[in-house]
């Protein structure tokens, strides 16, 4: 039933709303052409088929999409012509279906190339004057994919051929296979569906993509079956034969050399001429992602490209530069080099990056046939970033599947296949090799709290968990209904907990940092931390993926009540973004590299003790101290206010002019943490801040060519404080703690007055959420906080 | 007279589609009430916020009358933030008014939502939902599209 809700819905507003209007209209016209098809619905339904052939990896040429875009904006009959005339060259085929619900095919302008062993995507126009509102079943080859293994309900719309096991015989079988691109599902002669339903705009485009197995010339038959209103019938039908050349593809050997010679994996995006990415974005299999134009390759794997020129970029995290070669592929030339170029390796000085928020389930990831992929995915995605640690979070979507791999210890699997059944019949030709440095890259499966009974009260990440299922539970409804005890059980069993995208809940309309704006609280970030901290069990508030002034501000109120967590970098992946993992990071300092559990043990066990720095990758904190005395050692303890002497080893990494094609924030809108909103100016400068208590004390200008440079302040500490450095919205270090007189930090009544309203906000907004037995306990545990922080505020000496 | 000849039109358009509806209730009855709500909002736990179209559209309307949408949202993040909708791309003579109360956080609730067009002719309208301050869904699953017209307000 659910399936057909959306075509009836689509025909319902065709026929209620536009079908009626849209062939009074037309119907007069069409029989002279199209020329006076409404501008608007044509170029919106237009737009979305460019939109999804962008996103699928097989843009049209640049040139066409702003001449199209400038068409669109002409909006005039004229328009809609020349329009026609440039989609042409991308159309496989033209299906006509006359008023009579009868249709028919007629050859499309489009080259009529396909791949060996791989697909090519190509767009159908239909041509409807009657304005019918009929759907349609289109199918090409020997063989069309419908069957079970659908992706629908919250997954992303994409083909679903790939990822089905049941799939894999029947691509053996098939030379050609076709896959209309977000079709419909409809039940009709006792079967699921995959249709397209007619809008009822007189012509419109879909797209649709086309698998060869074979190369050489070919021909196969397009079908086209008009599906009447009533149940299990046809109202018209159409097949057409159409040749194809297929082009001949290889198996690419891969080099991929990290600076020191060694093998390593990488993050490569393969382009063609046309701006085509390899391999194609709607068919791929773990560990490829759809929704990433990149692929994730080692030194001596293989990948199947058919002959032609292309563009590789190659890059691995935020310290690597973007390498872009032009390479051939034909008999004589099957291999690719890549040699990958640093521009910063803060190992050198001790510090090792590590994303604490990834998952593996949920969001934008693979559903079918397994709940989200397997370790063997996940750590060549981290590998492929260069980094020291991912932390892989099981969470509410999957989490009965992927708690599996929850082992309670730091791993480093191969980054073998998944389901390499499915990886041959898909030709995908990915045949894992191991790397020497595939041991610098550990994986932690723990925990995030999201999507359970407390979420509503921000959610939690908990690292190096001995034990996942808080005790007495079975299902995610039994956890606790908020967060202190959940934190408690964490910090119980040695864990290392915090705040997950700790900006969310907390924008405020002020710009200012920091402010004295009372948030909402209405999201999933920093919120019940503000009570949970009073209560010793808060280690950090993780940020970097969310609103930069959200995040720190309530940080910085909680420091200056004395309170110590740290703040550390993360990503969410796939959830906040989809682009990468370590997209925020925290570098934390060590003796030596971590590897093996011991090595993530002291990774974590350091990031707790706030030895790190967090940020983007771009910008980096090299050597921060005090008087000597860097961020995460004893606090720094003076007898009188004296002035100190602040240095840091400091880089930063901007190309010389904002590259093509991408936006600078304005300070006043900075939604996002990237080196490139704090671009002073056309200058290559960033602005280096010096803070105590969260306030500006002095500023310097560093000039990002890479290169690490020495700075140096002198400031006046007149009371306990904290101290720290940033480079807006880019890097952040960790605070060095200056005590005096051995008196705890007190650095704003404000900010404990602020941390004070924010205790009542909260109740009133997350109370009404905990469950009727546990509000007790929670309103005596805001009570401790509300007491503490009006003794921190008559603590104060400073307004 | 050539005015009043369009108008007569358009009645007569709003007879073809009112005798087309007949058609389409006989459909609609057998795979989904009528009384669904138009568009589904789901908010996942990391207030991703994904829409639907999940329902009947309601019937044309006058030119310069609201026509009314129900919007079912399963909230299941908890998220008290306002939902946002706003449209895609301009649409001149097209209005949009969503109800800005904050969500309650409860797993379902129903808003509607109301599109004015000022001017007859189909119209092929995409609108986007996102929480306040959140950052949009992942692959466009934030955002439905469909066609809408209005009937000339033959008074006027």
């Amino acid at each position: 039933m659910k399936s057909v809700h959306s075509s009836v819905t689509r025909r319902d507003i065709l026929i209620w709303t536009g079908g009626a209007i849209v062939t009074m209209r037309l119907r007069p016209a069409l029989a002279s052409g199209v020329t006076e098809i409404s501008a608007q619905t044509y170029f919106a339904g237009v737009k979305r088929a460019l939109e999804a052939l962008e996103k699928l990896g097989a843009p049209v040429a640049a040139a066409d999409a702003l001449q199209i875009s400038a068409l669109g904006a002409q909006n005039d009959s004229a328009s809609i012509d020349a329009s026609e005339k440039i989609l042409d060259h991308y159309s496989l085929a033209t299906l006509a279906v006359k008023a009579d619900g009868s249709a028919h095919w007629t050859v499309g302008g489009a080259e009529r190339t396909l791949i060996e062993q791989g697909w090519r995507l190509f767009l159908i126009r239909i041509s409807n004057p009657a304005s019918r509102s009929d759907n349609l079943l289109i199918s090409l080859g020997t063989g069309d994919v419908h069957g079970p293994g659908h992706m629908g309900g919250a997954g992303a719309s994409r083909a679903y051929l790939p990822d089905s096991l049941s799939q894999a015989p029947r691509i053996e079988k098939m030379w050609l296979m076709s896959q209309v691109y977000e079709t419909t599902p409809l039940i009709a002669f006792g079967q699921e569906l995959q249709t397209v339903p007619l809008t009822g705009i007189p012509v419109e485009y879909r797209v649709i993509q086309l698998f060869s197995r074979n190369a050489g010339r070919r021909s196969s038959t397009i079908s086209a079956f008009v599906l009447s209103t009533k149940p299990d019938r046809f109202r018209g039908l159409s097949h057409l034969e159409i040749d194809f050349e297929c082009l001949a593809s290889r198996t690419v050997t891969l080099g991929v050399l990290d600076v020191d010679g060694r093998g390593c994996v990488a993050s490569l995006t393969i382009k063609d001429k046309q701006e085509q990415i390899y391999p194609p974005q709607s068919m791929r299999l773990a560990p490829d992602m759809f929704f990433q134009p990149q692929i994730y390759r080692a030194d001596g794997e293989t990948m199947r490209l058919p002959d032609g020129e292309y563009v590789v970029e190659a890059k691995r995290g935020p310290e690597y530069l973007v390498t872009s070669q032009n390479v051939i592929i034909d008999s004589s030339r099957t291999r690719m080099d890549i040699k990958l170029e640093r521009w910063i390796d803060p190992a050198m000085w001790g510090w090792y990056s590590g994303d604490t928020h990834i998952h593996a389930a949920g969001c934008a990831h693979y559903e079918r046939p397994t709940e989200g992929v397997a370790p063997e995915t996940m750590i060549r995605h981290a590998r492929g970033e260069g980094m020291s640690i991912g932390d892989v979070l099981s969470w509410g979507p999957s989490w009965y599947y992927q708690k599996q791999f929850f082992t309670g210890h730091a791993i480093s699997p191969a980054a073998a296949l998944e389901h390499p059944e499915l990886q041959a019949a898909n030709n995908a030709s990915l045949d894992p090799r191991q790397t020497p440095e595939d041991r610098e890259t550990l994986l932690r499966y723990d925990v995030e709290v999201s999507g359970f009974p407390s979420s509503h009260a921000g959610h939690l990440v908990l690292l190096r968990l001995k034990e996942q299922d808080y005790p007495g539970t079975k299902i995610i409804e039994d956890w606790p209904s908020w967060n202190l005890p959940i934190l408690k059980w964490a910090r119980s069993q040695g864990a290392v907990a915090g705040m997950a995208h700790c900006g969310s809940g907390m924008v405020v309309e002020s710009r200012e940092l920091p402010n004295y704006d009372i948030p909402p609280m209405d999201g999933i970030g920093t919120q019940e931390a503000i009570v949970d901290v009073t209560h010793g069990v808060v280690d950090f508030l993780s940020g970097c993926d969310t609103q930069p002034l959200a995040e720190l501000n309530a940080w910085y109120h909680m420091l200056n009540c004395g309170f110590r967590m740290a703040m550390i970098g993360e990503t969410d992946w796939p959830c906040l973004t989809g682009e990468r993992v370590g997209v925020g990071r925290s570098y934390v300092r060590l003796e030596e590299r971590p590897v093996d559990d011991s090595g993530y043990e002291a990774w974590v066990r350091n990031l707790q003790k706030g030895k790190l720095y967090c940020g983007d990758g771009r910008s980096h904190f090299l050597d921060f101290k005090v008087n000597g005395r860097p961020s995460g050692d004893d606090d720094l303890m003076l007898h009188r206010a004296s002035q100190v002497t602040v240095e840091a080893l400091v880089a930063a990494r901007l190309e010389h002019e904002l590259p093509a094609g991408q936006q600078a924030s304005k300070e006043e809108n900075w939604n996002s943490w990237h080196l490139e909103n704090a671009r002073i100016g056309s200058t290559r400068e960033v602005s280096v801040e010096l803070l105590v208590n969260g306030s500006v004390a002095e500023r310097t200008r560093l000039v990002a060519d890479g290169k690490p440079k020495p700075i140096r302040f002198k400031t006046l500490v007149s009371r306990s404080s904290w101290i720290a450095l940033r480079i807006l919205p880019s890097s952040h270090t960790h605070p060095v703690f200056v005590l005096i007189e051995a008196k705890p930090i007190r650095a704003s009544k404000r900010s404990a007055q602020w941390c004070r309203s924010c205790v009542d906000k909260i109740w009133e907004v997350k109370s009404p959420f905990m469950r009727e037995s546990e509000r007790p306990a929670a309103a005596a545990a805001f009570d401790h906080a509300r007491a503490t922080y009006d003794k921190i505020s008559s603590e104060c000496e400073i307004a | 007279m050539r005015n009043r000849l369009s108008q007569v039109a358009w009645v007569l358009a709003i007879a073809l589609a009112m005798s087309q509806m007949a058609v389409a209730d006989e459909h609609v009855h057998a795979t989904v009430p009528l009384t669904a709500p138009s568009i589904k909002i789901d908010i996942n736990p990391e207030a991703r916020v994904s829409a639907t179209l999940s329902g009947a559209l309601p019937p044309p309307v006058l030119c310069g009358t609201p026509a009314v949408l129900s919007v079912k949202i399963v909230n299941r993040g908890f998220v008290t933030a306002a939902l946002e909708a706003e449209f895609v791309g301009q649409f001149e003579g097209a209005l949009l008014d969503f109800h800005p109360q904050p969500l309650k956080g409860v797993p379902n609730e129903l808003r509607t939502l109301r599109i004015t067009l000022m001017k007859p002719g189909p119209v092929d309208l995409t609108i986007a939902f996102k929480a306040h301050n959140e950052i949009p869904d992942l692959g466009g699953r934030d955002r439905i599209h469909f066609l809408m017209g209005c009937l000339p307000d033959v008074r006027a």
